[in-house]
């Protein structure tokens, strides 16, 4: 097991295979990206409560839920790392954060944007909005603490236990503030009635975050190919690479 | 399709500027991020070589 | 003969546990009386939290209309968001000067357990400057009108409270040791970490104040303590062990 890891874990092999493998991914993240935000724009049918508004949900949910969802992979990519000492998953999870904090960025922004139609304000302290900030919050930790130290490798462990105690965290950050906002409940705003997804309108949302996805997975790979460039600088096959022009 | 002509298209039911500025952003950060990528590969890649350069000149 | 033999096995076995034991003890108690003293005789390590403490929540009344009824509705948020600053500015010092002397580097090589003597270091640290905070923080709520029942909230959830922000607090202050502006990084690490206690503690006093019940965020909060008492030593010990290299 620990075995093929290691060997799964060798940035060489990473790097050729990843080669291989990001024209393809870059072809189908722009090309499903570009289809499900199309149709979602244009040929989704409006919801019969909030009108064309509702378009922002296949941009807004999917970036929601992979913001969480690459949250938990840096977490085990750096658990990954701290346990078994491989490198390559330090890399991958220093590269989880930027795409996380971006896609955590265009989560609240097109939350709140939504929100300004529907519930008539930019923001309310809504149980959803407060976990998201706090998630942003959590993925700065972690991308202040990369860039703070001067050795990759000590900032990369360091991010790391920052990250899994974040992971730890986010269940109980869910339950304190849901019950929170209980206590508080604002007064007048409330959201409108669960609007019912029918198929018409679940078709371009799965396309939509199949994109999403697909792009993340794309930009996890390109910023782990730049970590590898500068961490194997020193390494044999990577100044024959670069010599044969392979890279 | 859901809609006519442009202008309704443009208008969205009067929400046009929360939808397409939504859309607006994330496809910007979303191209921030790959744009991000490649510069920081080419600025590594020109210092790689110049390094070797470098070195091989002694 | 057998018998008598596994007697005196057994009687040596607990002779040397017992012996190993009492000497755990007196190193753990020495480790705590050493740092207590340390930071006493360093007046300001232990006092700057608490002139933070007084001087922010008196901010309070004077930034807004300080009549009774306005000031203990904002009483349990200011006072737990004081405390919780003021228990993030006493952590630079948690650490610090040991890091420095190479006191830290010691507990890593002597033959006891090292999360148990870091976990010594954290109480110690507790008991000069979260201890403080949680008494000081009753003639506060007092100065800001707090009705009696929330007062007696107060401190239930302070001084369940502040010990989870030391456990936590120290592996940022342990991440941050070589960082040269480790103290605003300290910031915007911990403080999304500390927010469900803050939550938490806060909200119990508001309940309390509105009648409500509070056992179940008490007990909640409980379970954290309890949490953080098992897995944060050790998650400190692993982040000064990477500070150290």
């Amino acid at each position: 097991m620990i075995t093929i890891l290691k060997k799964l874990g060798s940035p060489k092999w990473f790097y050729h295979f990843s080669h291989k493998l990001t024209p393809w991914i870059a072809f189908f993240s722009i090309t499903v990206l570009f289809t499900g935000m199309i149709w979602g724009l244009l040929f989704a049918p409006e919801d019969y409560l909030q009108g064309q508004s509702f378009r922002i949900f296949y941009v807004h949910v999917p970036t929601a839920f992979l913001a969480q969802s690459i949250y938990i992979a840096m977490a085990i990519f750096s658990f990954i790392s701290l346990v078994w000492r491989i490198k390559l998953t330090e890399m991958l999870s220093k590269s989880c954060a930027t795409i996380g904090i971006s896609y955590t960025f265009i989560a609240l922004v097109t939350g709140s944007l939504w929100g300004a139609p529907t519930w008539g304000t930019w923001w309310i302290w809504d149980a959803r909005l407060t976990s998201m900030l706090l998630l942003f919050f959590l993925y700065l930790g972690v991308i202040a603490l990369h860039s703070n130290f001067e050795n990759r490798q000590t900032a990369a462990k360091a991010a790391g236990i920052l990250a899994i105690i974040g992971v730890v965290n986010i269940p109980i950050i869910k339950l304190s503030v849901n019950w929170w906002n209980t206590l508080h409940q604002p007064a007048t705003l409330k959201f409108t009635q669960a609007s019912s997804i029918t198929v018409d309108m679940l078709i371009p949302f799965l396309i939509c975050f199949t994109g999403f996805s697909l792009f993340a997975a794309w930009m996890i790979i390109l910023k782990t190919q730049n970590e590898i460039l500068i961490r194997e600088s020193k390494t044999k096959w990577l100044k024959e690479a670069i010599k044969n022009h392979a890279i | 399709m859901q809609f006519n002509s442009w202008q309704t298209f443009l208008l969205m039911g009067d929400h046009g500027f929360y939808v397409f500025s939504s859309y607006g952003v994330a496809l910007l950060i979303l191209s921030a991020n790959f744009l991000s990528a490649k510069i920081q590969k080419r600025k590594i890649l020109k210092s790689l070589i110049n390094h070797d350069k470098h070195n091989a000149s002694y | 003969m057998l018998m008598r033999q596994l007697t005196r096995w057994i009687y040596l076995k607990v002779n040397l546990l017992v012996f190993k034991l009492t000497e755990l003890f007196r190193v753990c108690f020495h480790v705590l009386k050493r740092d207590l003293i340390l930071s006493f005789t360093q007046k300001f390590d232990w006092l700057n939290p608490l002139f933070f403490l007084v001087l922010f929540t008196s901010l309070i009344p004077l930034s807004m209309d300080p009549s009774p009824e306005n000031l203990s509705k904002v009483a349990p948020s200011s006072i737990w968001t004081a405390a919780l600053l003021s228990s993030l500015l006493s952590l630079e010092t948690l650490f610090k000067r040991d890091f420095e002397d190479g006191t830290l580097e010691q507990l890593y090589l002597i033959p006891y357990p090292t999360s148990l003597l870091i976990f010594m270091k954290i109480f110690a640290h507790w008991l000069s400057s979260g201890l403080p905070i949680t008494l000081l923080s009753i003639p506060l709520a007092l100065m800001l009108f707090m009705p009696a029942d929330g007062i007696i909230t107060l401190f239930y959830t302070l001084l369940i409270g502040t010990p989870i922000l030391s456990l936590i607090g120290a592996i940022g202050a342990a991440l941050a040791l070589n960082l040269q502006r480790g103290g605003l990084l300290l910031a915007l690490l911990l403080l999304p970490l500390y927010i469900p206690v803050l939550i938490l503690g806060a909200g119990s006093v508001y309940a309390a104040v509105s009648g409500l019940a509070i056992s179940g965020q008490l007990a909640l909060l409980a379970a954290m303590l309890i949490g953080c008492l098992l897995t944060t030593p050790l998650m400190t010990m692993a982040s000064i062990r990477i500070s150290l290299t």
